[in-house]
């Protein structure tokens, strides 16, 4: 019996995974959230765990005492349930969890052995009202749920502190601080260190890579990982799947074997797994917003464990155009409304103040009414990118996975801000693995070439025309100077012929190869389109009339405006330059946007959802990279 | 022709050739000549109201028409016979009367409206009159991006402010009058009223939107 009693506790020694000695802790001072009851939220996701049933406040009273940030549900929340689940992404111990709470409250949790069967544990005791802090006993918790059955409850979660067990977990080394350049650290120590940056999968850009933390019984243990697909298999693709490299390395495999070294919480070992190329792998992707593969690890004379990963998709960046801003993509259907994708806007349209000169100059009152949209592409690129490098980051936090890069869906001039962000030596940052923040650059009226319409509107001839226009809010500048700064103007870095000529300094500066895909979609006009400015009480004749005898002006006629491009254009932007004289997506009978149908024109523009262009974005948001309509 | 008629076009001549005598640089404006005299700078309007805008013009304004900025559109001649949108200078103490039609599609925000004419020595324009546009208040709000994560001091990320209101619409708050911005640590962050967050130093602070009597707070991170 002594003997049985030795050889189990020694066996229980030398196999089960040794507990990380790290706590790590969740305490929503990274969430944003309102100050006082509003809604159910969607689960917030943190350090691989997923907290559902309430909502998180910031600065709200909660139990009588103001909090900074709480994870919080109430009867007065729609939505809200009177349970605060939390569902850890592996096993965990030393579970401790502060809340503050009306009514006395209820804990329930749940714990997985080896063969993944959940146990149900309830505690004896209620947890008194006020504040409190809430230690489970056990270990192996994959489960925990706080209940309140009072008719009027409300309760909050100030802070969740467990460590991680018996699994291997999954670590950002963008978050945690563990890059040696653009590369992973091979610093053992350090990653073994790590208190942050535990989450649960990587976004599928073919550049994120995690660490996977194994516990081992030894140093020199032997350890082999594997990539085990969706199907339960081992995987076969490391574009489709993500791969596998050890610390310092550079080619990515399926299998691996690595040997545990000696760290100060005890033996370990450590892989990178870097994400597949494209998150959809065929149409039975295109309608999900994860997916996961599992990383198998196999210890020599150990346990076998399956680390699951979520494989995410990259967020997408929409970026407005000339005059536009974030609104210039409401009507962005369905893309915008697509729960599949993490969807943000980058904008530039905030007022310039101290403007002391303008080339062409006008009135004082359109010179305090000058956005940042009006200015050039040198001017707007270094915000633009540091907007998506925060886009990137406000997901890796909502989202619990790591990612480095966006896919970028630009409108007209936005598109051209894209590529001259990528002339910024800030653009292949060591936090994107050197790479870059764009995933896929999709363009949409894109003047890649310029257009002729913005050497007109700087043009002496079309002084009225220009100041009718910029008094709509369409200020076309040559250069302005504010607060001590020269800059260009916009509709001077968008001139261009539309084939490929006269360009100006801007366009000709972009490089001829990128580190990302592009792809190209152009609208053009019909006569339907144009039939609009015929009319006679409207913007079209009032800058007719005004501006009788300029060109512009006098162009603005369904039957002439064609002949400002020589080509087909979509109002503003000739085709060859929407397409970048390359081949693309062409889409007939769309203007090219719908602050036009104010000047007369008639829609659809190409951001509305009658010209199906926001249904192929999503379209080629789920297409590899490398497919066929990317250059 | 009348006398009134005569001392008019004697008035409008003169005023004509004054004109011509000083042609302005392009783009310049002679904003005496005209001028939006009512409602007042900054009145507040709803969406789906039409307001009527009173414009005094010279006589020398040979036509006149009233812009308004993306996208109240143009303005329709109120006073007159026919209906139109290009009026004429009539004088002072007689300005012409357009009417100006919100849209109920419009951001909460200031919109300028300008009159803008044209006289036989150049192009004229007013003062542009402003508009503060709201809706009624929101029951709701939220702010983004949801996190501001500053990998250098400097730089700037402007936040987003959006409402949802009680007839199930919702829209984007971040230029209402009604909307103000706060750091909770100008220290590590600070935020200009038109909700651009510039990073000032390493740490951790928050960012408070309200409108007027909701708030909502996004954290901010410096490295």
């Amino acid at each position: 019996m002594r003997i049985h009693s030795f050889l189990c506790v020694a066996a229980v020694a030398l196999f089960a995974s040794p507990v990380f000695a790290q706590n790590h802790r969740i305490d929503f001072d990274d969430f944003a959230g309102p100050s006082r009851f509003d809604a159910a939220q969607p689960p917030v996701l943190a350090l691989s765990a997923a907290i559902s049933g309430g909502e998180v406040l910031r600065g709200a009273t909660i139990s009588g005492a103001p909090r900074e940030s709480a994870y919080a549900t109430s009867h007065e929340c729609a939505g809200c349930s009177g349970e605060i689940s939390i569902h850890f992404h592996q096993r965990v111990a030393n579970v401790q969890i502060s809340y503050v709470s009306q009514q006395p409250i209820e804990v329930r949790y749940a714990t997985e052995d080896d063969q993944g069967s959940l146990h149900d544990v309830t505690l004896p005791e209620r947890f008194a009202a006020g504040s409190g802090k809430v230690n489970l006993p056990d270990r192996d918790i994959r489960q925990v749920t706080l209940a309140n059955d009072a008719a009027d409850f409300e309760f909050a979660i100030e802070a969740i502190s467990f460590a991680a067990t018996s699994s291997p977990v999954l670590i950002d080394p963008v978050v945690a601080n563990l890059l040696s350049g653009s590369a992973v650290t091979t610093n053992t120590a350090s990653i073994a260190a790590a208190t942050t940056g535990l989450v649960a999968g990587a976004a599928a850009d073919g550049t994120t890579q995690v660490i996977l933390r194994i516990p081992a019984s030894t140093v020199s243990q032997s350890i082999a990982v594997a990539v085990i697909n969706d199907q339960g298999a081992p995987s076969t693709s490391v574009v489709n799947d993500g791969g596998l490299t050890a610390l310092g390395g550079s080619t990515f495999t399926s299998t691996l074997t690595v040997a545990a070294v000696s760290t100060t919480p005890g033996p370990e070992a450590f892989v990178i797994y870097r994400a597949p190329v494209n998150f959809s792998r065929g149409t039975a992707d295109n309608s999900l917003t994860t997916r996961t593969v599992s990383l198998q690890v196999t210890p020599a004379g150990g346990t076998v464990t399956n680390t699951t990963v979520t494989v995410a998709r990259p967020p997408v960046v929409l970026v407005h155009g000339l005059w536009g801003n974030a609104s210039s993509f409401n009507n962005f259907t369905p893309l915008i409304t697509d729960t599949n994708f993490n969807v943000s806007r980058a904008v530039y349209a905030n007022t310039i103040t101290g403007v002391t000169s303008t080339t062409p100059s006008f009135s004082s009152s359109v010179d305090s009414s000058i956005e940042a949209n009006s200015l050039g592409f040198a001017y707007n690129a270094p915000g633009v990118l540091t907007q998506i490098n925060n886009f990137i980051a406000a997901y890796r936090t909502s989202a619990n996975v790591a990612a480095v890069k966006a896919d970028i869906v630009a409108h007209s001039m936005g598109g051209d801000i894209s590529r001259t962000a990528n002339l910024l030596s800030s653009f292949l940052s060591p936090g994107t693995f050197g790479a870059g923040p764009i995933n896929k650059l999709i363009t949409i009226a894109t003047p890649h070439l310029g257009t002729p319409v913005a050497a007109d509107l700087l043009a002496s001839n079309n002084t009225c025309a220009r100041n009718v226009l910029a008094s709509d809010g369409d200020i076309a500048l040559q250069s302005i100077t504010f607060s001590g700064t020269t800059t260009d103007g916009a509709v001077y870095d968008l001139e261009g012929s539309g084939t490929g000529s006269s360009l100006s300094a801007a366009l000709a500066s972009f490089k001829p190869t990128q580190p990302f895909r592009t792809v190209y979609i152009a609208g053009t006009t019909t006569s339907a389109n144009l039939k609009g400015l015929s009319c006679l009480f409207c913007a079209a004749e009032a800058l007719r009339l005004l501006c009788s005898g300029n060109p512009l002006a006098s162009d603005l006629t369904a039957s002439k405006w064609n002949s400002v491009y020589g080509q087909a254009n979509d109002t503003i932007v000739p085709l060859d330059s929407a397409l970048n004289n390359l081949t693309g997506l062409q889409y007939s009978g769309v203007i090219h946007t719908a602050a036009l149908e104010t000047l007369d024109f008639d829609g659809p523009s190409v951001l509305d959802p009658a010209s199906t262009i926001s249904t192929e974005v999503i379209i080629l948001l789920n297409e590899a990279p490398t497919g066929t309509d990317f250059h | 022709m009348r006398t009134n008629q005569i001392v008019r076009w004697l008035s409008s001549t003169l005023i004509s050739l004054a004109a011509i005598a000083f042609i302005p640089a392009p783009g310049s404006a002679q904003q005496d000549l005209l001028r939006i005299t009512s409602p007042g700078p900054g009145s507040m309007v709803r969406p789906g109201d039409t307001v009527t805008i009173s414009v005094s013009a010279d006589y020398s304004v040979e036509k006149l028409a009233l812009i308004g900025q993306h996208p109240l559109g143009v303005g329709m001649v109120l006073s007159g016979a026919a209906p139109g949108i290009m009026g004429r200078g009539l004088g002072e103490g007689r300005p012409m009367q357009f009417t100006l039609k919100i849209p109920t599609e419009i951001q909460p925000g200031i919109y300028r409206v300008t009159a803008i004419g044209r006289t036989s020595g150049g192009d004229v324009e007013s003062e542009a009159l402003t508009l503060d546009v709201e809706k009624p208040e929101p029951t709701r709000i939220w702010a983004e991006p949801a996190l501001l994560h500053f990998t250098r001091v400097g730089d700037q990320i402007p936040v987003r402010v959006l409402g949802a209101f009680a007839d199930g619409s919702s829209d984007e708050l971040t230029k209402s009058t009604r909307t103000s911005f706060q750091s909770a640590n100008p220290r590590v962050a600070t935020v200009n009223t038109s909700g651009i967050v510039t990073a000032v130093s390493p740490g951790k602070t928050t960012i408070t939107v309200r409108n007027p009597s909701l708030q909502y707070s996004i954290p901010v991170r410096v490295e």
